[in-house]
């Protein structure tokens, strides 16, 4: 494994009384894809909330060798740390350029920027398509492709995605899929990875771990988890 | 007020629904068809505007936002006619009732206002129902300082030092309050400028009721009153436009479309706003000390009642939020129909009718006359046809 980039240590979150993080520990290595998946309110959505700064935690949160405890969320963007959340997080009547640029407003490197502007309009064709057209009139898997788009725009090194394949037709997911591992073995990027969709994540992710009910199941390669009964059995459906 | 408010939305809630479908049905019989002749009328004229519209969307359209031919060409007649009102308006104000150039000189003032107002409230999303407090705030600095340390001073010191007061009292309505969300900042800023009024009027150090009648006016002469009022205005026409086209402009918008998005681009949408409150107490306290040197007087019903406040946003309403030239255009319309068109009538009646109008606007065309027309005139294409 190479160095951890991303490194969750003992995180615990509390709604109210509810104990919805129990003791989660992950290390991402730079560059890997890393998959979390977990059924519909295992806590994945939280534990990526509480990386990117959205929720208080008790624990240990090291991106890059900082504790994020007290980096605000706008400065843990720019440090490369980009999230894109369940809700796209889109300006409905923003075209999809306005978008985009909307990503790199804190950037000062124009180069830098514009180089981004033509790597997600390659990476994504349906969007270079699309310049003008306003994000709310696109269809679901555009709106997705947009809302990782503009996520890389903010120039991350590590990029949590949080359900990117939820409601999408198979052909959109495939195109997901492929970009991710084109910007994985293009740019380096690290993905995290949290998907209900275990076959997407197992798909493409080199490593994986299961969550349920706040905690973490298992954790493991690629293979290991492919071997998996009850993976298999539980999240893939394949017997 | 608040009952008035209460009423009005009442209304609109209950009628909306009929009043849509007869909307539709007029849309479709009348406005379309008109829309069509019209734009066959007016394809020529863009056609010939078109290279001139080329230039200065090469120049300057960065900057200032690009325009077709015929949008062009009412921006240029419109400025033209603004810059030559000294010399038309006392020719065509008679037939409108007379003293065409106050109104002028006083729309230029509403202007100034609603413009201001429409870079903050209109680009945010975050409705202020208080600024009255803030062009009140630079007209009660002028008179103080004239009551109170030297009616000498010279328009130039009293006016900066009322700015820089509009300024502070924006920043102590903006600190605490731009982190609210949903209704709260709107209804804190509406406590704000009744609170303002309440004080002006129960001290008589700040005037009282009467206010202060010892500020002079800056001139007697109309055509000059006319410009010290309108050449400020196209110059603050001109800054925020420039500001609204920029990325500034794009964060403010962004913020009313999806604030969480905002701080997702690692953007901190609550500094965006205090810039937008800035950038919006600056023109207001220009707009007071205007106010100041037109009407000569500084009393509460003037400068600082909530009503002012509401008449900002009427005023922003009507001619199209988040456009700056629009509600430009909605104060001409409103005050030229305020004072001119409807100046037989008292003053009750006149407010009516101007409120109906808001009504209207509201109802029928939520984005606004001007703003409607301007993407009218875009629409027409010389070219093609
Ligand atoms: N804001 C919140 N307030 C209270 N409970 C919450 C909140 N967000 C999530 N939860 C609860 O925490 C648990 C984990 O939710 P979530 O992280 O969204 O799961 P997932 O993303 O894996 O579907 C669920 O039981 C959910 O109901
Ligand atoms: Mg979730």
């Amino acid at each position: 494994m190479t160095d951890a980039i991303l490194e969750i240590d003992d995180l615990d979150v509390y709604y109210g009384k509810s104990h919805a993080l129990k003791g989660v520990s992950l290390s991402i290595g730079e560059g890997e894809i890393y998959g979390v998946i977990g059924p519909n309110g295992a806590g994945k959505t939280t534990m990526l909330n509480a990386i990117a700064g959205f929720v208080d935690y008790d624990g240990t949160v090291r991106y890059d060798g900082t504790d994020l405890a007290a980096v605000r969320p706008q400065r843990i963007v720019r440090d490369g740390l980009v999230y894109c959340t369940e809700d796209r997080d889109l300006f409905p009547y923003f075209s999809v350029h306005e978008n985009l640029l909307m990503g790199a407003q804190f950037r000062d490197d124009r180069d830098g920027v514009r180089a981004d502007l033509d790597m997600v309009y390659e990476l994504f064709p349906r969007l270079d398509e699309r310049r003008e057209q306003e994000a709310e009139t696109m269809s679901g898997g555009e709106q997705q492709m947009l809302a990782v788009g503009r996520a890389l725009m903010s120039g991350p090194d590590v990029l949590m995605l949080d359900e990117p394949t939820l409601g999408l037709a198979p052909v959109i997911i495939q195109d997901i899929g492929a970009a991710l591992e084109t910007l994985q073995a293009q740019t380096g990027l690290t993905i995290l990875l949290a998907e209900q969709n275990a076959t997407f994540a197992l798909t493409h992710a080199d490593r994986l771990s299961l969550i349920e009910t706040g905690e973490i199941e298992l954790s493991g390669t690629h293979g290991e988890f492919h071997d998996n009964e009850y993976v298999r059995e539980a999240y893939v459906g394949v017997h | 007020m608040i009952s008035t408010i209460l009423l009005l939305g009442t209304v609109c809630s209950t009628v909306t629904g009929r009043l849509g479908r007869v909307a539709g049905t007029l849309r479709r019989q009348v406005l379309w068809p008109v829309g069509r002749t019209l734009e066959r009328l007016l394809a020529p004229i863009d056609r010939v505007l078109d290279p001139v519209a080329d230039g200065y969307n090469r120049s300057l359209g960065p900057y200032f936002g690009e325009m077709s031919g015929l949008q062009f060409g009412v921006i240029a007649v419109s400025v033209a006619g603004l810059l030559t009102a000294g010399y038309w308006a006392p020719m065509v104000g008679p037939l409108l009732g007379g003293g065409l150039l106050r109104t002028l000189a006083l729309a230029s003032i509403w202007a100034i206002f609603a413009m201001s107002w429409d870079i903050q409230s209109g680009y945010t999303g975050y409705i202020s129902f208080g600024h009255s407090a803030l062009s009140g705030a630079a007209g009660y600095t002028t008179a103080l300082l004239i009551v109170h340390v030297d009616p000498t001073l010279s328009i130039w010191v009293t006016g900066s030092v009322s700015v820089l007061a509009a300024l502070v009292v924006g920043l102590l309505i903006a600190l605490p309050t731009l982190r609210l969300e949903g209704p709260y900042f709107s209804l804190i800023t509406f406590v704000a400028v009744l609170l303002f009024y309440r004080l002006t009027t129960a001290f008589s150090s700040l005037g009282g009721i009467p206010g202060f009648g010892q500020p002079d006016v800056f001139t007697w002469d109309p055509m000059l009153r006319y410009y010290y009022m309108a050449i400020p205005m196209l110059l603050i026409a001109l800054a925020l436009t420039f500001m609204a086209r920029s990325n500034l402009g794009m964060i403010l918008i962004a913020i009313r479309e999806n604030e969480p998005a905002v701080s997702a681009a690692g953007l901190n949408p609550t500094k965006f706003k205090l810039w937008s409150f800035m950038l919006s107490s600056v023109p207001m306290g220009i707009g007071g000390v205007l106010l100041v040197g037109f009407t000569g007087n500084v009393d509460p019903s003037t400068f600082v009642v909530v009503d002012n406040s509401i008449e900002m946003i009427a005023i922003a309403v009507i001619g199209g939020m988040s456009s700056i030239l629009g509600p430009l255009g909605g104060a001409f319309l409103f005050e030229v129909l305020n004072h001119q068109v409807l100046h037989g009538y008292s003053t009750p009646v006149r407010y009516l009718f101007l409120w109906l109008i808001v009504l209207f606007v509201l109802v029928f065309a939520r984005d606004g006359l001007f703003r409607a027309i301007w993407h009218r005139l875009g629409a027409v294409r010389g070219e093609s046809e």
